[in-house]
């Protein structure tokens, strides 16, 4: 091999690593000009404490919901939850043979991206992936069985804290799509998700405040008392295009599985501490 | 310019939600006129396979709540005759429609204000 091949070479691998440095920078860069944002606008609110969202504002509320966490309305959820988790599929096997460490405390590691699929994979999601790989029905997402099973892993996952890589080509799209997304005008209200979760935080919308961005992924799947049933996040977004007028897109469709990535991306550090309760 | 084109965009929007979506009292008799009656068949179909056709072209991720329900009540009333009412739920439609590709063309161009700067 003569000099040229060898620099050719070394220039076309350094322009793949530059490549995945700038991609992984615009999204650490992201998540760290959130932080600050949110640090500059409330200081005396440390970062750790978003994890509680819109409670952080409003000191009466949080002590009702920290008073409603006591005795957990999504207690009998993580039950059910574990129970359908360990039952075997019929053809022995189980959730568990699906995913890293058997599926115990890995909520912080997803959304994912998976490098074979070229797409974003949620948990919820990856419950369907397991059921459909051992012949199984897909569960109906939102609510109900597959609520209950991501509310037990999440439950195994509590403290720890949130992990998520963006670092290839596709994967940076993707969280890019979420993003704009996210600060995108939709709807007959022509409102953005960032309307109300990044400039309207600790302001009221009628009589409710909405939780800041930052740590909104955190506690799902969230029993909410307007449900008076356990939900997924994606059931949050369906309801937040409703309320603003705009047409809710389906579960799991490569639009919302991007916009979780981007939220959960830029929670990365902060715990896992799901599920919980919100009204 | 961004907060024109906001104020535009809302305006149609509160013009376009307060507009009379009452029932028409001006039904075609079927039995008077059938060239008349025809013509506005053959219109209201036309009309309303457009609204149809723009609504099916609008990116997913831009449509509104409610437009596929309008679309549904201008589909029943041309199949209960009453054509003009079919007609001006088609067109307020279309007029939707407009709105949801601008606010496409708008959050393509501007997604970008509401993220907060930095310093």
């Amino acid at each position: 091999m003569n000099m040229k091949n060898i620099i050719k070479i070394l220039s076309f691998l350094l322009l793949i690593n530059s490549f995945n440095v700038f991609s992984q920078n615009v999204a650490s860069d992201d998540a760290q000009m959130f932080k600050d944002y949110f640090s500059k606008r409330f200081p005396n609110i440390e970062i750790e404490e978003y994890v509680d969202g819109s409670y952080i504002f409003d000191e009466d509320a949080k002590e009702q919901w920290l008073e409603i966490e006591d005795f957990p309305p999504y207690e009998f959820d993580i039950e059910r939850g574990q129970e359908l988790f360990e039952t075997p599929f019929t053809n022995g096997k189980s959730y568990a043979s699906c995913f890293e460490n058997n599926g115990i405390g890995i909520k912080q590691k997803y959304p994912k991206w998976n490098e074979a699929q070229k797409a974003v994979i949620t948990l919820e999601y990856a419950i369907n992936q397991c059921r459909e790989s051992n012949n199984e029905i897909p569960l109906a997402y939102g609510k109900g069985d597959i609520a209950q099973i991501s509310a037990y892993m999440a439950f195994t996952s509590r403290g720890n804290i949130i992990d998520i890589q963006v670092s290839t080509k596709e994967s940076i799209e993707a969280y890019l799509q979420g993003k704009k997304y996210y600060f995108s005008k939709r709807g007959q209200l022509n409102m953005a998700c960032a309307n109300c979760h990044v400039a309207t935080s600790n302001l009221r919308l009628r009589n409710e405040i909405p939780g800041p961005m930052l740590g909104q992924v955190t506690h799902w799947p969230v029993y909410r008392s307007k449900w008076e049933n356990t939900g997924t996040i994606q059931r949050r977004f369906k309801g937040c295009n409703t309320q603003v007028r705009a047409k809710a897109l389906e579960y799991q469709s490569e639009t919302y599985r991007n916009l979780e990535y981007f939220l959960t991306y830029i929670s990365n550090g902060l715990p896992i501490n799901g599920p919980s309760t919100r009204k | 310019m961004i907060i024109k084109k906001t104020v535009v965009v809302l305006l149609l929007t509160f013009l376009l939600s307060n507009c009379d979506s009452s029932q028409s009292d001006e039904k075609i008799d079927l039995n008077s006129d059938p060239n008349k009656v025809s013509d506005n068949v053959a219109d209201s179909k036309k009309i309303l396979d457009n609204a149809k056709n723009a609504l099916k072209n609008v990116d997913a991720e831009f449509q509104w709540r409610d437009t596929h329900l309008i679309l549904e009540n201008a589909d029943k009333a041309m199949n209960a005759g009453d054509f003009k009412l079919s007609i001006d739920l088609s067109n307020k439609v279309i007029q939707q429609t407009v709105l949801m590709t601008e606010q496409k063309q708008f959050a393509n161009e501007y997604w970008q204000d509401l993220i907060p700067k930095s310093n």
